[in-house]
């Protein structure tokens, strides 16, 4: 990953969780904020349905109170005290009274709580009233009761009982879709009551309950209070009680459609923020990497200039800072590299001189000394006679002929290295070209008791090569195997087709190299041998290298030598990285 | 002397006043309704336009009607009856009965055979005193006077019946002007007493009873009919009229009917309740009695631990009203057992047959009710069972 990536993606993420951040913040603060609101209007809404309890039960009271007062009670307590009253006179007795006080639910009963008249459910006279809780209120007390109905539901009521002589009268009203009407609601507020599992009502009327309501009410039966989030309203379910035993759950929901707009809006800014930040960041980021990076990519390029040979590769970066500085000492540098690589090779180029002096001298020396022998002894034969002359000139001449041509040799040798041509590549099947080089040698191979082996894996093996310089190569490295078995041995060839190469190793069994040897073998004119010019290995690593390959050499002393040629199939291939 | 000449005339003139108001009168039509449906001759009043060789009199006992009287002939072994001469059909033809009419097997005894012959299984002839005119089936039927009626032309020229009203409907009507005869609830009575209302309350002349399905279980059956509180609802929903019952039939036609239970026995209704056993009960939601009644069934049968829901539909038990038909307790049952569409009992006492009838508990009888109607103060000589024939209306002033 790049320093200008790394930079980027720093930037953008540290903007981002700034953002995220303070969004964050904004939005718990909020939300604090309208449940606080929340909670103080549903606290509100509470306090106004205990007021109304409170308005209500006092009007149920006094309805109660009327109707214990009624002349037709009256009349019916009397009745009662006879030895054997006309039950059927109380039948519709309750009906008539709940009809004059306005009371939904009516009871008038015995001191035993026997029904004697029951206005909503008349059939029940002779039946306990079961009303709950009532028998622990007093006279004049408002209290939250459920009634058993006729159809086997019950009702939760606000009910208030007077007492007239031996009869009890209980009077109510159902909590219901009207009472949660009078309540009134305010805008984004819902109150529902829940009375059972089959009756819930709002002001609007009955309201069937989805499963997450029922839940609430189950945990509100357990609990003095639960407040829960159910779709985009927030519930405080508040269970009535009364003498300990729960009646009903009130729900009061407030609305959270302001809230969630304010948390979208807060949202849309913070991403829009974020978004704008990071592409501001991302724009500050790149212009201040390109100031950062472009020296660094210059020195780099530098470097890789460096390493690939060019040392007097140099950066350009304006002075004025550290990357000026760098750059600085990095040109010192290779300017400094130059100049020392120019010093290493006007030594090499003088040493290489002085060991071309050397050689030149030594081989030129060499016919040097037959030939002022021969003419030493041609003038001596001169003066002592024609006829002895003309013997000595005859073979003195033959001696003169051969060292002239010696001398020719060793210059046409200096010269064809000298004048090494570039290869000109056709298929060559390596084979092939193994056998022309060892046909070549054969009477020398044989003569000096040298055994050719040849281990070739892939006989139709060719490559793109000059024929001429490998054969050449391949002449050299032989002609190098036979000097090293002066006392005969083996020579082995072994081919072996690598993936986009061949590889051939040419294999004697002489007395080897020491480590200096094998180091210095194929720098030119050095030569171990007493008549060598030096030229023939060096010769051989010329064509190797004008042909894309490789040669090293393994040996050790008295373990023979192995030169291995490495060179590839095409020189397509040898073109690859 | 002037005081005895005074009381004298004023004694003369009240003779007279009261025998021109009390002479009967013809003419006029007689606006009844009626809460039955159907045809008309399935109701009270088939007596009116249908006729039988023989016909059940107050005391139960047959008499001849249009059958003159009956003899054996042991020789064919039959009973032959003897048809009335002057019996006028519609279109004015003479009732002229073939042999096959008048002749029955003397296989039976002849009390069955008489009843048999009273419920008009054999013979049914359209020669009553009043003939349809007019007929909307279920809806109303107007009647004319028989002018050739064998036992004399009937003082009223038209009856018109209106049928399937409620009787809520009907006392409406009846304030109204728009009815002369009503049938009015025996829970109105006090009420309409109070008005001043012209009432005549027959003696118990329907039977109030739980019809139960055969589906329903036996045990079913027997508890709800032991959690049932008659009494209580005798005395204070039937403002203590009619009569707690578990027979079919009243005491004053049978005279056995306090034999038949009608014990209240919640604890052993809830021993032999099946645990978690319901019932469908049906009522007819357009009689306010029914309705309240079956309301107090469910509540007291509830104490028994059977959860009763009404309903109109799908009945597994209804509470009905099943008319008596005739004060002869053997025609009364065969009719009885006709209108429940069960199998009619052996031919035996009216006890044996009445038990037969009522063994296998699926009809729980609970009250004997009587037949109230409101009469406008000129409607005369009406009575229960009714027989149009002898009512004529009062000249109004």
């Amino acid at each position: 990953m790049t320093f200008r990536t790394k930079l980027l993606i720093v930037s953008s993420l540290t903007v981002a969780g700034a953002v995220t951040i303070v969004t964050g913040g904004v939005l718990v603060a909020a939300r604090q904020v309208f449940e606080r609101v929340d909670a103080e209007r549903q606290e509100a809404l509470l306090e106004q349905f205990k007021r109304e309890i409170k308005t209500q039960g006092a009007a149920v009271s006094a309805a109660v109170v009327r109707a214990a007062s009624s002349t037709l009670l009256t009349r019916m307590a009397a009745e009662a005290n006879q030895p054997e009253p006309d039950f059927a006179s109380f039948y519709t007795d309750a009906q008539v009274l709940a009809e004059n006080t306005g009371l939904e639910f009516l009871d008038i009963t015995r001191k035993d709580l026997m029904v004697l008249s029951s206005a909503h459910w008349p059939v029940r006279f002779g039946y306990k009233n079961d009303w709950r809780s009532c028998i622990e209120c007093k006279p004049n007390q408002a209290f939250l009761t459920k009634i058993p109905l006729p159809d086997g539901t019950t009702a939760m009521a606000l009910a208030a009982f007077q007492r007239q002589g031996d009869l009890i009268l209980l009077g109510a009203k159902r909590l219901d879709a009207a009472f949660m009407k009078a309540l009134g609601e305010a805008p984004g507020v819902r109150t529902l009551l829940w009375v059972g599992p089959q009756e819930c009502f709002s002001a609007g009327g009955p309201v069937a309950l989805s499963a997450e309501f029922q839940n609430l009410v189950v945990e509100a039966l357990r609990k003095p209070v639960v407040s829960r989030r159910i779709g985009n309203e927030a519930y405080l379910a508040v269970p009535l009680q009364q003498n300990g035993a729960v009646f009903g759950v009130l729900l009061v929901g407030t609305s959270l459609q302001q809230q969630i707009t304010l948390e979208r809006s807060i949202l849309k800014i913070g991403f829009w923020v974020a978004a704008g930040g990071i592409l501001l960041g991302v724009l500050l980021g790149w212009w201040a990497t390109e100031r950062v990076t472009r020296p660094v990519n210059e020195l780099a390029r530098g470097a890789r200039d460096v390493a690939a040979g060019n040392w007097s590769a140099k950066v350009n970066v304006p002075a004025g800072d550290e990357m000026g500085e760098l750059a600085d000492a990095f040109n010192r540098m290779t300017a400094e590299l130059v100049e020392r690589q120019n010093r290493a090779l006007q030594a090499e180029r003088v040493a290489a001189w002085r060991e071309l002096a050397r050689r030149l001298a030594h081989e030129l020396k060499n016919p040097l000394f037959p030939l002022q022998i021969t003419i030493e002894n041609m003038q001596r034969a001169r003066a002592a006679g024609a006829q002895e002359f003309d013997e000595t000139f005859q073979e003195g001449a033959r001696t003169l002929l051969d060292e002239v041509r010696n001398f020719k040799t060793i210059i046409g040798r200096f010269s064809d290295f000298s004048r090494m041509p570039p290869p000109q590549f056709e298929r060559v099947n390596i084979g092939d070209a193994i056998s022309d080089a060892v046909r070549l040698y054969e009477a020398q191979l044989s003569l000096n008791d040298i055994r050719v082996h040849a281990q070739v894996s892939c006989a139709a093996l060719t490559i793109d090569a000059d024929p001429d310089q490998l054969r050449r190569a391949l002449g050299n490295l032989i002609l190098n195997a036979i000097d090293a078995m002066p006392n005969g041995g083996s020579l082995t060839f072994s081919v072996v087709g690598l993936e986009h190469a061949v590889r051939i190793a040419v294999t004697d069994t002489g007395q080897g190299l020491t480590e200096e040897e094998g180091s210095r073998l194929f720098t030119p004119y050095y030569t171990t041998k007493q008549h060598g010019t030096g030229l023939g290995l060096a010769i051989v690593q010329g064509v190797v290298s004008d042909h894309q390959g490789t040669i090293i050499v393994e040996s050790g002393t008295g373990r023979g030598a192995t030169f291995i040629i490495e060179l590839p199939i095409t020189q397509r291939a040898a073109e690859r990285p | 002397m002037r005081y005895r000449l005074i009381a004298v005339a004023a004694s003369c003139l009240s003779a007279v006043l009261t025998a021109g108001v009390l002479r009967p009168r013809y003419g006029g039509m007689l606006r009844v309704e009626t809460s039955a449906t159907g045809e008309i001759g399935a109701t009270r009043f088939a007596g009116q336009i249908y006729e039988t060789l023989v016909r059940c009199d107050s005391h139960g006992e047959m008499k001849p009607w249009l059958a003159t009287g009956w003899i054996h002939n042991a020789s064919v072994g039959k009973w032959i009856f003897s048809a009335r001469k002057n019996v006028v059909l519609p279109h004015e033809t003479l009732w002229n009965p073939g042999e096959d009419t008048l002749t029955v097997p003397d296989t039976k005894p002849l009390d069955q055979i008489l009843v048999e012959a009273g419920l008009g299984d054999k013979v049914v002839v359209e020669s009553g005193p009043f003939r349809i005119l007019n007929q909307h089936v279920g809806e109303s039927v107007q009647l004319g006077a028989n002018e050739s009626y064998w036992g004399g032309r009937p003082f009223l020229d038209f009856v018109e019946i209106h049928m399937g009203r409620t009787r809520r409907d009907q006392l409406l009507d009846f304030e109204l002007g728009k009815a002369d005869v009503v049938e009015a609830e025996i829970t109105d009575i006090k009420a309409l007493k109070q008005a001043n209302v012209v009432l005549q309350v027959s003696k118990p002349l329907e039977t109030v009873a739980l019809v139960f399905e055969k589906q329903t279980s036996s045990l079913t059956r027997q508890a709800v009919a032991l959690s049932v509180d008659r009494l209580a609802m005798q005395r204070v929903m039937l403002d203590k009229q009619g009569e707690v019952s578990g027979a079919l039939l009243p005491q004053w036609i049978s005279g056995y009917a306090f034999l038949f239970s009608t014990a209240h026995d919640v604890s052993r209704a809830k021993a032999l309740a099946p645990a978690g056993s319901t019932l469908l009960l049906c009522e007819d939601d357009r009689d306010k009695v029914l309705r309240s009644l079956a309301d107090r069934i469910a509540v007291d049968v509830s104490q028994a631990g059977i959860n009763v829901r009404l309903a109109t539909s799908g009945c597994e038990a209804r509470l009905i009203r099943l008319p008596i038909s005739s004060v002869n307790p053997q025609q009364a049952l065969l009719a009885l057992a006709s209108k429940l569409q069960i199998a009619a009992p052996e031919w035996a006492s009216p006890y044996a047959m009445e038990s037969d009838l009522l063994r296998d508990g699926r009809v729980v009888p609970l009250f004997h009710l009587p037949i109230v109607y409101a009469l406008k103060p000129n409607v005369r000589n009406w009575s229960v069972p009714c027989n149009l024939a002898d009512v004529w209306l009062e000249e109004t002033r």
